[in-house]
């Protein structure tokens, strides 16, 4: 409970930089869109890359989401043509 | 004459949320109602009456149902199983919401009609069709939020339950790692198991939300992401309600003790097979 608490005071006051500039630059991520396009409008680099466990024809972006959110924010394309098919918010 | 006008009213409907984003926004509402516009008076002539109060009656229900569906949104909306739906109110998922929206679009038309000069009847025939056919049909056609991550579904609950069954609550919970001091699960392609109904649980919030911290905790992270921007799309998501209530309620149940074994899948499975069909028969997202 005590580190549940510490976590809520840090979710709440976290001033997250670099995670906010990925948030806006991922509302600007449409479905449809190039590879080259994302590199365009992500103005930090993923901090993973590595293929869909559900679907090995996709591969996924792994970007930091900050303190608060158990999950990575995601974009997610296609292998074959490096075109976007879903945008992930975290969790 | 309404069946032909009542197909090109859904298919308006079905255009504008390919056109623009699922949730009502002003330009899809504008859209809409133009398009409504059009078509009503259209086919208001070709059944005698006149275009301009097949144009009112047809924009204003179009204008004022999306008022309504609006009011039933959050704003936000989800990816369920690959395509954005929007992530409705509690209001906006009532049978009340919907039959306002009918009943609304119909008034709103017979009235619309009447001012341009018509019949008020056809006017709400008209606005019916619209609000009808075109809103609440596609509000109510919205996938079910409990089957969002249904495509990432890798393993059956017997599976899951084989593969953790001597593992202890506190490795599962952290088979992921940690993040910012919370463990984060089970891995990846562990994390979402289908329940009997075909609904879709998230082992994640089943484990250590509903679980580990209790579903009050949960509700207050979901109120809690809605403050922070970058989290706000995260916030409210009907699937995390949902799977922190089934690993609360496993938890109140198996603390009682009479039936809990050293292994918590084994325990989770059981509760699952015996409990899940009564406990979540008429449950709503």
């Amino acid at each position: 409970m005590k580190k549940l608490i510490i976590f809520m005071v840090f979710f709440i006051f976290s001033c997250n930089g670099k995670e906010d500039k990925t948030y806006d630059d991922l509302l600007k991520i449409k479905k449809g869109m190039s590879l080259s396009e994302v590199d365009t409008i992500m103005r930090n680099n993923p901090r993973e890359i590595k293929s869909a466990f559900w679907n090995d024809s996709l591969f996924v972006q792994y970007y930091d989401s900050g303190v608060g959110a158990s999950d990575d924010f995601k974009i997610i394309l296609n292998k074959k043509d490096r075109i976007v098919v879903e945008i992930e918010f975290g969790d | 004459m309404g069946a032909v006008s009542s197909a090109i009213s859904f298919g308006i409907g079905s255009i504008a949320t390919h056109a623009f984003k699922a949730a009502v926004t002003t330009g899809k509402a504008m859209f809409q109602a133009g398009m409504h516009g059009i078509t009503g008076g259209m086919m208001s002539e070709l059944q005698g009456g006149s275009f301009a109060s097949g144009l009112a009656s047809g924009a204003v229900s179009s204008l004022v149902s999306s008022g309504i569906e609006g009011i039933g949104e959050t704003g936000g909306t989800a990816c369920v199983n690959g395509k954005d739906v929007p992530i409705m109110t509690e209001f906006g998922k009532s049978s009340g919401f919907k039959a306002l929206m009918l009943a609304s679009g119909g008034l709103s038309g017979g009235l619309s009609s009447s001012i341009a000069g018509g019949n008020f009847f056809d006017g709400v025939r008209q606005g019916l069709i619209t609000s009808g056919l075109n809103h609440a049909m596609h509000s109510m056609m919205q996938e079910d939020p409990l089957k969002k991550h249904a495509n990432k579904v890798k393993h059956s609950l017997e599976e899951w339950e084989a593969r953790y069954h001597d593992k202890s609550w506190g490795e599962i919970a952290t088979e992921a790692g940690w993040k910012d001091g919370q463990p984060l699960g089970p891995k990846a392609e562990w994390r979402y198991i289908k329940a009997p109904d075909g609904n879709v649980m998230d082992m994640r919030h089943v484990s250590i939300v509903g679980y580990g911290y209790g579903e009050g905790i949960g509700n207050i992270v979901e109120h809690l992401q809605n403050l922070v921007p970058r989290m706000r799309p995260s916030a409210f998501d009907p699937q995390d309600y949902y799977s922190n209530k089934i690993g609360a309620m496993y938890s109140q149940l198996r603390s009682m003790g009479s039936w809990s074994s050293n292994s918590w899948s084994y325990d989770f499975k059981r509760f699952i097979d015996t409990q899940y069909s009564t406990l979540f028969n008429n449950y709503k997202p």
